[in-house]
């Protein structure tokens, strides 16, 4: 299976939102990154046939999906960045209720809707209504709804947004059994759930792809250019001036500044390894 | 569609308009028996007249309609329309659910006004044709609450908000009550409003001034403002 970003371009009057997207999706996971209003959100509307492109198309095999309409979206399953829900709904009256409209037979509904809410962890609060349950449990209803029908291509926008440590983790590891057989695009700006799931990112800035890389081959770029400084406090905004700074912590009189530089920016500065953080504020930051 | 009618069957603003309805037909009709003997009859045969036919309007406007804002509302609608029938059969589903819902409604109502009136006049002569009569009103309001809810639901799922829906489709249908047929002429405004907006239809009765004239607006309404619907969802790509 194969996804194709043709040339797609998105404007809003003037102001261009995307601009010459050229993209080829396998499966697996990509991380889409970029900071806000970079054209994510955008372009996974585009994706799954909610949005037409100013310019270009998406290819599904070769198809077009905005002719293949309902064959396409029978193989797709979407988050939004917004999740929105039926407060009167139970979360296992509105999984079915999806599922339904996903084609899923009445038999098909109820096993998946049982067992997709057992492995999101809300298998005990499927009778309760979704105005009832905090934000991160709705919001992983919502990544249940996604799954429902077994999509090959998964888009999921903030899936991660709201949800604790604890559901952070349980949702990597249902990522990352999934994306052997699927193609799945996921954007979210807390870095680390990338790196631990992402195959490839996909960085996206000002509406423009800057590039598409595995996540440790754009960590080597950085090698040799992060470090740690211990400076006093009087110093420390000097040095925050002259250095993209990705963490600054204080101990007492002290500041411990993480920072970017091609050559060592103080005498005592320590390399270090580079993080998907050290990497967003390379391509992004200032 | 049947979850749509299963939806539709849970709201409880349904069960409450209905009620309410049916509540103060059993008041009236009381008052009616008590103070209005001589008239009990007349006075239930035209039952649509005015608490019926505006019963019918407030579950349309209330509530069958609300099911083409909802989407919007609730932020839904990008998940809906992510689905294979979540677009153009759904849309349809919803359409045929509202209607059968409008009819049932209207059943209801007929049921509730047939056994209210022979309930508490049961002490009086029933007049030999009054049920004939009646039902022959009905009929006329189950065509009416099809029409006057397609041309609602069209209006709603254009513009995607269910209080403007409701204010546009209501306000035309309401102020026609205050219109006196004695004193309107043909084409001019009141005329128009009167006569144009399902009011009679809802009201037990077939338009009488210009019917040849009605039976092209009525048409050209509905298609004009289904037009317009689809119009809209093509523009949201929701078709």
């Amino acid at each position: 299976m194969k996804l194709v970003f043709e040339n797609i371009s998105k404007l809003y009057g003037d102001f261009p939102a995307l601009s010459g997207i050229n993209l080829s999706l396998e499966n697996g996971v990509y991380g889409l990154l970029g900071p806000n209003g970079a054209g994510k959100t955008t372009l996974m509307r585009i994706m799954t046939d909610l949005l037409k492109p100013s310019t270009g198309r998406v290819l599904l095999d070769g198809k077009d999906i905005a002719l293949l309409g309902a064959d396409f979206r029978r193989r797709l399953g979407y988050l939004p960045q917004d999740f929105g829900f039926y407060p009167n709904y139970t979360a296992e009256q509105y999984l079915l209720y999806i599922a339904r409209l996903k084609g899923l037979t009445r038999f098909e509904a109820k096993k998946q809707t049982g067992d997709l809410l057992e492995m999101v962890g809300l298998y005990e609060k499927r009778g309760q209504k979704l105005k009832g349950l905090s934000g991160g449990q709705r919001q992983r209803v919502g990544i249940a709804q996604a799954l429902l029908g077994d999509p090959d291509i998964l888009v999921l926008d903030e899936p991660t947004a709201g949800l604790d440590p604890e559901e952070r983790i349980r949702f990597r590891g249902i990522i990352s059994n999934l994306s052997r057989q699927k193609t799945v695009l996921l954007s979210t700006h807390i870095v680390s759930d990338l790196e631990a799931v992402a195959n490839e990112m996909i960085l996206l800035k000002k509406g423009q792809v800057l590039t598409v890389q595995k996540p440790h081959d754009l960590l080597r770029e950085l090698d040799g250019m992060v470090w740690t400084v211990s400076v006093s406090c009087k110093n420390e905004r000097d040095f925050a001036k002259k250095y993209p700074c990705s963490n600054i912590m204080h101990d007492g009189e002290i500041s411990v500044l993480r920072m970017l530089s091609r050559e060592k920016p103080h005498d005592e500065a320590v390399s270090e390894r580079p993080n998907m953080e050290d990497m967003y504020l390379y391509y992004f930051g200032g | 569609m049947r979850a749509e009618i299963k939806h539709i069957l849970r709201t409880p603003l349904y069960w409450l308009v209905l009620i309410a309805g049916i509540g103060a037909r059993t008041v009236f009709a009381y008052l009616d028996f008590k103070h209005r003997l001589s008239s009990y009859w007349t006075l239930s045969d035209e039952y649509w007249s005015r608490l019926g036919s505006i019963t019918v309007a407030f579950l349309i406007l209330l509530v069958l309609i609300h099911r083409f804002s909802v989407d919007y509302e609730n932020n839904t609608y990008s998940v809906i329309a992510s689905t294979v029938y979540g677009r153009k059969k759904l849309y349809f589903e919803r359409l045929a659910a509202g209607c059968l819902m409008a009819i049932f409604g209207v059943v209801i109502l007929t049921i509730a006004n047939i056994g209210i009136t022979l309930t508490i006049g049961r002490s009086s002569i029933t007049p030999t044709d009054w049920l004939y009569g009646f039902a022959s009103h009905t009929i006329v309001v189950i065509v009416g609450a099809v029409g006057y809810f397609l041309v609602s639901a069209f209006v709603c799922d254009a513009i995607g908000d269910h209080p403007a829906s409701m204010c546009i489709c209501g306000l035309p249908l309401g102020v026609s009550y205050f219109i006196n047929i004695g004193i309107i002429e043909e084409f001019d405004l009141f005329w128009f409003i009167r006569y144009g907006f399902f009011t009679e239809f809802l009201r037990g009765r077939w338009v009488s001034s210009l019917p040849a004239f009605w039976g092209i607006w009525y048409p050209v309404m509905i298609v004009g403002v289904f037009i317009l619907s689809i119009y809209r969802r093509k523009e949201r790509k929701l078709l």
